[in-house]
């Protein structure tokens, strides 16, 4: 398995348009990729799970991901939240 | 008829009233037999939906259209929508219609349990998923926008945006819905299609077949047509469209005389971030902060905000952004902000009276203003001000802030510009005492119409006596442009609906207003309105209006006035 924290630096944070694309990014891995918020678990393939998170501009989430992909997963996922 | 309802803009439109909504068969609630077709049923309604969905988003030029859509097939190609479905039919041995039912409105109910402005909105979304995943269930056909032949208007109880995921919609001129406002996801769709809609319309009385003339500027539909009237209505869409297309290429308001307005935009909205660059506006005139703050369970940090002013002041390429410090209470609430139960909420405890009394709270917001001046032309001003005291104390948490960032080696604008609203009479009718203390005014007519002619105008009994045009208005805006105008460093603006009245934007010419401050959608507009003046001759034409003392003499002269003046696009 693979973690990582990032900040989040979309400035409407993890919901509308970067919400549902964090979900196409996921989509193209194998590995089950969770984000984490606190004690908050959220699976990256569910948009909906995404979006009731409520992951704001400046939070700091850990990405987490498990499979044969999961190194460059949580490296996708970085870079796309984090920037 | 006219019926009255919630403007969401867009121009007029003429078309054959055409209810869309769909009617599906009740949710069966018996005991199925055979649970695997029920399960095999419910996987081909999924996927069709899904492909539904893939193939609008491929027909699709329209970015924010392709975006929606893109969240729905997100939400169909879930890992676990489909066993969760399953899961629903072995446990209650139920029919596929009511495990899709039980799984949408699950989410649905989770999302609208969020103290959340946005994700309930969403929660509307995911009634459009299921209405669809429903309608292939059943095999029942959806409303097809391609089928159409003749101009129509779709009503519907609550539109839903499945019907306009399209791009054939040539045939559709107006949307009216009982359900649904100016920021919801429709409204904020049929604002990005350009199709005239008004909300909050009463739909049962409307009967389908039927023509309907839709304004959504102004906010009303007519009905009951007659033919003189149709034609009528016509020729003013006509000359509407073609107002649209000379506005194409209009960049600044100069008179004919050669004297430069500015007109700059109302805004606030982190949607409307990406028009600021598209349209040919002078700078932001009004940026109201709440937005930030109301849809949220704990305050914006500092920081947040800093980023979203810095945002904006980076597309305005050193044009002027006026940033309005928090206007909250009225009808504007927030779950972390105490007002407490007020018989009179609009005389009460809001903006900048709540800040004064809430100073580290203000100073953040203070901070956030401060730090992103080093990133654009930004200046600062304050809402709700009734006497000079509270323009003092609130320059006083302002140099408390500045002292703080400058002890953290942060860097901002030291020369800040300061303003104030004009928007309570007693400060318009001071105003030459209160430019003493400040860079700037920004004239809310809104408010300030309301509060001195004492009419709410949402009470429709009264709602006529609430007039830009009645004389007592007119000499406190005359009072609060003529008292800037001693100065050459200051300026006054107007960021009401009055700046961009066709009527109003000529008395504000003729009385000497520097900036016309309006809705992103009208700047086009009402910088050609202004094009279309002399500017000497329009003050010379206002001064003979100072002496008119009703509201019925002033409005005609600058109707009459106003025809001569903007001919065909008046």
């Amino acid at each position: 398995m693979v973690a990582k924290n990032v900040v989040v630096k979309k400035e409407t944070g993890l919901h509308a348009r970067p919400g549902s694309e964090v979900v196409d990014l996921a989509m193209k891995f194998q590995s089950d990729i969770n984000l984490k918020k606190g004690d908050k678990v959220i699976n990256a393939k569910e948009v909906l799970e995404i979006l009731s998170a409520d992951i704001n501009f400046n939070d700091e989430i850990t990405i987490e991901a498990n499979g044969v992909d999961e190194e460059e997963a949580v490296k996708a996922l970085e870079e796309y939240i984090g920037s | 008829m006219k019926l009255l309802g919630i403007k969401v803009g867009n121009g007029l439109g003429l078309g054959k009233c055409l209810f869309v909504d769909t009617q599906l068969p009740n949710i069966n609630q018996g005991s199925a037999t055979d649970l695997n077709e029920e399960i095999t049923k419910v996987n081909d309604a999924i996927d069709k939906s899904i492909k539904d969905y893939e193939d609008i988003i491929a027909s699709l030029d329209d970015e924010d259209l392709k975006s929606l859509t893109e969240f729905n097939k997100n939400v169909l190609i879930s890992p676990s929508i489909k066993k969760e479905m399953e899961n629903i039919i072995n446990d209650k041995k139920c029919y596929g219609d009511l495990a899709i039912d039980v799984y949408f409105n699950n989410k649905i109910k989770q999302l609208e349990s969020l103290d959340n402005n946005y994700l309930k909105e969403r929660a509307k979304d995911v009634k459009d998923i299921r209405h669809k995943v429903l309608s292939k269930y059943y095999n029942v056909v959806e409303f097809n926008p391609d089928n159409l032949k003749e101009d129509v208007v779709l009503v519907s109880r609550e539109m839903t945006a499945n019907v306009l995921l399209t791009d054939n919609l040539k045939y559709v001129k107006g949307i009216v819905s009982e359900l649904g406002g100016k920021t919801s996801h429709i409204g904020i769709l049929t604002t990005s299609l350009g199709i005239p809609s008004v909300f909050g319309i009463d739909v049962k009385n409307l009967k389908n077949d039927e023509f309907i003339f839709i304004d959504g500027n102004k906010g009303f539909i007519e009905t009951e047509l007659t033919e003189n009237r149709i034609n009528e209505i016509k020729e003013k869409i006509t000359s509407e469209l073609e107002l649209a297309k000379e506005l194409d290429d209009i960049k600044e308001a100069r008179t004919t005389d050669g004297y430069l307005f500015e007109v700059s935009a109302n805004t606030g909205d982190l949607t409307e971030l990406e028009r600021i660059s598209e349209i040919p506006l002078d700078g932001i005139g009004l940026f109201r902060t709440e937005f930030l703050y109301l849809n949220k369970t704990t305050p914006p940090t500092e920081d947040y905000l800093f980023e979203v002013y810095k945002s904006f002041a980076s597309k305005l390429n050193g044009k002027q952004m006026i940033i309005r410090t928090l206007d909250i209470g009225g009808d504007k609430k927030c779950p972390y902000i105490e007002i407490g139960n007020e018989t009179n909420p609009f005389l009460g405890y809001r903006a900048i009276r709540y800040c004064l009394d809430h100073k580290d709270f203000f100073k953040t917001s203070l901070k956030a203003i401060l730090r992103a001046s080093s990133f654009g032309n930004i200046t600062i001003m304050y809402p709700m001000i009734s006497s000079i005291e509270e323009i003092r104390q609130a320059n006083l948490i302002l140099e408390e802030a500045k002292q703080e960032l400058k002890n953290d080696n942060v860097s901002f604008n030291e020369n800040i510009k300061v303003g104030v609203m004009i928007e309570i009479p007693a400060v318009a009718a001071m105003a030459d005492m209160v430019i003493e203390e400040v860079d700037f005014f920004s004239i809310g007519t809104n408010d300030l119409v309301q509060y001195s002619t004492a009419v709410d105008r949402g009470n429709t009994k009264i709602s006529k006596l609430y007039a830009w045009f009645n004389p007592g208005v007119i000499r406190l805006i005359k009072n609060t442009i003529d008292a800037t105008k001693n100065y050459d460093n200051k300026f006054v603006g107007m960021c009401g609906e009055m700046a961009a009245d066709p009527l109003g934007i000529i008395l504000l010419v003729g009385l000497g207003l520097d900036e016309f401050s309006v809705n992103i959608n009208t700047v086009k507009k009402t910088k050609k309105y202004i094009s279309l003046l002399d500017k000497k001759e329009t003050e010379e034409f206002v001064k003979s209006l100072l002496s008119l003392k009703t509201v019925k003499e002033i409005e005609d002269r600058l109707s009459k006035f106003a025809e001569e003046k903007y001919g065909k696009f008046y």
